[in-house]
């Protein structure tokens, strides 16, 4: 009987170390500084490590690995990818800024969740925007401004801004300086609207709510609302940000129906630690422009509705920046 | 009707070699990821998705979900055994499983779980096929306010599993909600006590508490009778069925269970804990002699443990029908949807029909399955009680520690494990039951976000809670069972809150 209950124990912890391995991919720190020497360097020559902070099946995850196999393409050898999740994406990333800058690191970064790990003094946190080397934006998701299907309040942006300017409105939020926070305080804030928010977890959340009647508005995303907009449950009134939304092409710009500056803030893009050597750097750009204009990834990434971005080097960082000064101008209302 | 040519024609799909196939893999693989302490439902899918990639859409959901519910089977069977939890919905079940497993009656106590989980899991599949997408519109009249005020009646409720001591209970149960505190604040942003750690900034991870408090702290509490005195005589394993007696009150645990987890498991976002309590404290308010629940009642398993998977079928509802993940492995399992291009959502029953009811199909036979496999395996399972304890010690510490390693490869959370487990030491040698704490605790962070969410809703006015018709009828049951127990003590008939050993 022994032996039979010895088997199985062996099975289990096999399984466990199998669970681990995958899990944990290549978690070894690397030590290698042999690449400094200028152009022509040899690299890549192993797999590469790419830090996903979120659990797999989300949002942030299933965008990453729509891009990994492209990117594995382009330089010949595997791209690893590793959740790490916690920290509203910080336990990731701040894994990410204090690797090794050897061009084996590298990270999926999403925005405003990196602004938010700084700029909100609480987290005390060492890192800044300076921490991360930018490589290029993947895409910029589309902020909806949706409300429920048979809504007689309001059917159009106007009507609902000019609701919301007399009547407190509640409206869905993933949290203090989520995208959908944002958003909505910067409507508040140029609009003179009452909108507040319900925080909670974000997306699933949000629609369930609103379907419920909880809440009165919600600023989604396309990918997880596109079935319930296609049946009517859902009305979209508004595109956040200034260009229409090629899936939606009959919505108006939020920004182009009021003089505005409001914008869709949730970006995702590709970083490594500070200090790669720039030989590095641009063979990585380089594979990077490559697979990311791989016209299958394109159609990939049009299934989660969302297109390539796609910016580089010195635009990106402007890009950025021009964002962070944007939510740094909101800072009270957030409390930081 | 149409339903059931519908429901044939998934079964056509699901029986088809290679997809019975991966149902029996998924959820073979589902039971030993449950077994292992630390590996839960979600980490067991997400970690396959990726594997799921190359196979047919239906195949790969089909494979995934057989995962979902086969590991709701396998978590089971650590709690009994090792008094460990899995994960937070089995953490009812260690309080009557484990004392039985003492006292040689694993096998039972695992047979009728297994049993129980079967029914549970048929009856919310077929509430699926049969009345799916009405009631899942209907559960969303759930918003914050309700979720609160079922919350607020779980709290009340937990003081059915006090212990002898209501005071230390009471102490417990406060300890635990302020556990709940460390991390983000739900409304301002404000991280609260993570002195200056990252990992705590979205709070101490359940997993690693439950299995530090709950098993490392019996195996410390253990290690230390076995050097005190001679080594407790390993039981005896006696059958693999209940009792005689035990039958009646156990399918009829079994049947209030299976619907109690079904409705409940519409409701998108409550925590999984919920059934399982309401389940434990409906079966010990029934119960003939309420006072052996603690000790080895077999039906304070049954009920909490068809609860639990009935609760888990209900909950693909909402994801199937409004694309609405209600839990982080439904969420997983709406990724894996997404990555294979289908959109769960009212239009999915329309457009790809064969994938729905083959996965629908797929679960009847995953979960006969899981029952054939897991009544002869109860037996052989229970033996690990037989296994002297100096040879199980250094294994359970090994698997323990791995096992919380890997929730996301970090030795911080091994340490907090290790911490936890030494707490719940000192706790137990004090006399504090261990069940509070944990159970306030996952409820305590939920309890927060809606109550500030309601209040958000309600410009922060306190009685709009009771001027909604099902928020105000669930917190005035809560308020009038609190009244009845204040009062049958002071007419000095204590409540009887049993002496639960944990």
């Amino acid at each position: 009987m022994k032996k039979k209950f010895m088997s199985i124990l062996l099975v289990l912890l096999s399984v466990i170390l199998i669970a681990g391995c995958a899990q944990g991919g290549s978690n070894t720190t690397e030590k290698t500084t042999g690449n400094k020497e200028a152009k022509g360097v040899d690299w890549p020559t192993k797999p590469i490590k790419f830090i996903v902070p979120f659990a797999p099946g989300g949002g942030t995850d299933l965008a990453a690995r729509t891009l990994q196999p492209y990117l594995e393409k382009e330089l010949g050898v595997s791209v690893v990818i590793e959740n790490k999740t916690g920290g509203g994406g910080w336990v990731g990333w701040g894994d990410l800024a204090t690797s090794q800058p050897d061009g084996y690191t590298l990270g999926y970064l999403v925005f405003p969740n990196i602004f938010t790990g700084y700029l909100n003094p609480t987290a005390n946190r060492q890192e800044t925007f300076d921490s991360f080397e930018y490589l290029m934006s993947h895409h910029v998701d589309s902020g909806l401004l949706v409300v429920r299907g048979d809504e007689s309040r309001f059917s159009t942006i106007e009507e609902f801004i000019d609701y919301a300017k007399k009547n407190d409105i509640a409206g869905s939020s993933g949290g203090v300086g989520s995208s959908p926070h944002f958003a909505g305080v910067q409507i508040n804030d140029q609009l003179g609207t009452n909108i507040r928010f319900v925080h909670g977890n974000g997306g699933a959340e949000a629609i369930a709510q609103l379907l419920g009647g909880h809440i009165d508005v919600g600023f989604l995303d396309y990918s997880s609302s596109r079935d319930l907009i296609k049946t009517g449950e859902l009305k979209v009134i508004a595109v956040l940000g200034s260009d229409r939304f090629s899936k939606l092409p009959d919505v108006p710009a939020i920004n182009e129906v009021f003089d505005t500056d409001i914008q869709k803030l949730l970006s995702r893009g590709i970083a490594a630690p500070k200090g790669v050597d720039p030989a590095i750097l641009e063979k990585l750009n380089g594979a990077l422009e490559k697979a990311m204009n791989n016209p299958e990834h394109i159609e990939k990434l049009a299934e989660l509705g969302v297109e390539v971005h796609g910016l580089q080097g010195k635009e990106y960082i402007d890009f950025l920046k021009e964002q962070e000064a944007s939510m740094i101008e909101l800072k009270e209302v957030f409390g930081w | 009707m149409e339903a059931f040519s519908y429901l044939l024609q998934g079964f056509e799909t699901a029986l088809t070699w290679q997809n019975l196939l991966f149902c029996g893999i998924g959820v073979m693989f589902g039971m030993f990821v449950g077994v292992l302490p630390g590996l839960g439902p979600a980490a067991g899918t997400a970690l396959l998705l990726p594997l799921t990639f190359t196979l047919e859409p239906v195949t790969a959901i089909i494979m995934l979900a057989g995962i979902y519910y086969g590991s709701m089977y396998g978590g089971t069977i650590t709690s009994v055994l090792i008094n460990t939890p899995g994960e937070a919905s089995s953490v009812i079940t260690c309080l009557d499983g484990y004392p039985l497993a003492k006292k040689g009656r694993a096998g039972a106590v695992l047979g009728i779980a297994a049993i129980g989980s079967f029914i549970g899991g048929i009856v919310s599949i077929t509430g699926l096929v049969l009345m799916g997408p009405i009631i899942a519109r209907q559960a969303l009249k759930f918003g914050p306010p309700e979720y609160f005020a079922l919350l607020v009646l779980g709290l009340t409720l937990l003081v059915a599993l006090m212990g002898a001591s209501l005071l230390k209970g009471l102490i417990g149960a406060l300890f635990g909600l302020s556990l709940a505190f460390v991390g983000q604040d739900p409304s301002s942003g404000f991280i609260r006590f993570n002195f200056g750690e990252t990992y705590l900034t979205n709070g101490i991870e359940f997993i690693t508490m439950a299995m530090g408090l709950f098993g490392l702290s019996e195996l410390f509490f253990n290690a230390e009778k076995s050097f005190r005195e001679k080594a407790e005589e390993p039981p005896k394993v006696k059958g693999l069925l209940p009792n005689k007696d035990e039958w009646g009150p156990s399918m009829k645990a079994i049947g209030r269970g299976s619907i109690l987890g079904f409705f409940l498991g519409l409701i998108p976002g409550l925590n999984s804990v919920i059934p399982t309590i309401l389940s434990y404290s409906l079966e010990k308010k029934l119960s003939k002699d309420p006072s052996r629940f603690g000790k080895g009642a077999m039906e304070g398993v049954a009920g909490p443990e068809t609860a639990n998977n009935a609760y888990s079928g209900g909950a693909l509802i909402p994801l199937f029908t409004l694309g609405i993940p209600t839990s982080p492995t439904i969420a997983i399992l709406l990724g894996a949807f997404i990555m294979h291009g289908l959109t769960p959502g009212p239009t999915l029953f329309q457009t790809n029909p064969t994938v729905v009811w083959g996965i629908v199909a797929s679960m009847f036979i995953g979960n006969a399955i899981l029952l054939i496999m897991n009544w002869p395996l109860a037996g052989m399972w229970a033996k690990i009680t037989m296994v002297p304890f100096k040879v199980l010690l250094p294994i359970i510490l090994m698997v323990t520690i791995l096992g919380t390693f890997s929730i996301r490869n970090s030795l911080f959370d091994v340490g907090v494990m290790i911490f936890f487990g030494i707490l719940g030491y000192f706790l137990k040698k004090a006399g504090f039951p261990l069940a509070p704490i944990i159970l306030t605790f996952v409820l305590g962070s939920l309890l927060e976000t809606t109550l500030i969410q309601s209040l958000t809703m309600f410009e922060g006015e306190f009685s709009k809670f009771f001027t909604r018709p099902i928020s105000g009828t669930i917190l005035s049951i809560a308020i009038i069972s609190i009244l009845f127990s204040i009062i049958s003590s002071i007419r000095g008939k204590r409540i009887s809150t049993g002496d639960v050993e944990m």
